[in-house]
């Protein structure tokens, strides 16, 4: 199995202030992870809004994994006719952040109507170790609705 | 020590504690910045933040499901539960057309009647392997059945 591409998405949740995972992918033991975009978008309304501080993250899911204290989702194969399974676990919307967090990078986003799209070189992509995985956090200043999605490939 | 089932209940008690605090995300009449219904359970409804969108469960009544590094294991009255579910999806699938279908549900047509409870261990549990986790989720969420999940070996955090 390789060049099996996904997205994994999470659509208009809406999230309080605080630091909060949105969306977080675990590569399966023994199998790794590129990851190739992150998307996201937020539909605020008041222009005045300060930025929402964002991360992507490396994540060991030592504890909290995807559906654990989280939403499960399924992802989404880009090629649908294939019968290969994705085998990394995917979530949304962590109620307790997962351990161990560490930043890969930052960046403050705009809350009205900001979006963020990074596209990794095709030289560069963002690589998970098996039975570990990354995912997208932010910290809001105000009640905000995200939308976003990861792309991955295993 | 506690069984499977207790923990998968003690996860829900958990949960309905989540749906009954204003702000968690899931109370009843948390709204998003637009005023719109955001609870995941109310979200389909009218004036909701995804209106006419496909209804899923409160959190309080998701199944569970406890995992190893390659297992999936759902007990007790969850494992009756998600089976029901995917028979019932195999039965809407298997009357389409062969090139009509993804590898998805090719898949899943392939593998479903494969399953079974095992009575003898582990509180009645079914057990599906991790490798095709993801073609389980999608069957349940087309049944509208929503999954959380534990460790198998509790990590001291969650139940």
């Amino acid at each position: 199995m390789a060049y099996n591409q996904f997205d994994v998405p999470a659509q208009t949740v809406s999230y309080a202030t605080g630091l909060k995972t949105a969306i977080g992918i675990k590569a399966a033991t023994n199998v790794v992870l590129k990851l190739m975009e992150a998307m996201f978008s937020f539909d605020g309304s008041t222009s005045t809004a300060t930025p929402a501080q964002c991360e992507f993250d490396q994540i060991t899911f030592a504890t909290n994994g995807p559906g654990t204290a989280s939403t499960s989702v399924t992802p989404s194969k880009t090629d649908t006719g294939r019968g290969e399974t994705i085998q990394a676990t995917a979530a949304k919307t962590w109620t307790s952040q997962p351990t161990a967090i560490t930043v890969q990078w930052p960046i403050a986003v705009a809350q009205y109507n900001g979006i963020y799209h990074y596209v990794n070189p095709f030289v560069s992509p963002f690589i998970c170790i098996g039975g570990q995985g990354c995912g997208i956090s932010i910290n809001s200043s105000a009640t905000v609705n995200f939308s976003g999605k990861l792309h991955a490939e295993e | 020590m506690p069984t499977l089932v207790e923990r998968a209940e003690a996860l829900r008690a958990r949960n309905r504690i989540l749906e009954s605090v204003p702000g968690s995300g899931f109370h009843d009449n948390d709204r998003d910045a637009h005023n719109r219904l955001a609870a995941p359970h109310r979200r389909h409804e009218v004036g909701g933040m995804s209106e006419g969108s496909r209804p899923v469960p409160r959190i309080s009544e998701n199944v569970v499901c406890f995992l190893t590094a390659r297992q999936g294991f759902f007990a007790g009255p969850d494992a009756a539960k998600v089976l029901t579910a995917l028979q019932a999806y195999h039965a809407r699938q298997v009357n389409k057309r062969y090139r009509d279908l993804t590898g998805t549900e090719i898949k899943l047509l392939e593998e479903i009647p494969l399953l079974a409870i095992d009575c003898e261990n582990l509180n009645d549990n079914l057990m599906v392997w991790l490798d095709t986790w993801n073609d389980y989720l999608h069957a349940l969420d087309e049944q509208g059945i929503v999954v959380s999940c534990l460790p198998f070996v509790s990590d001291g955090v969650n139940p």
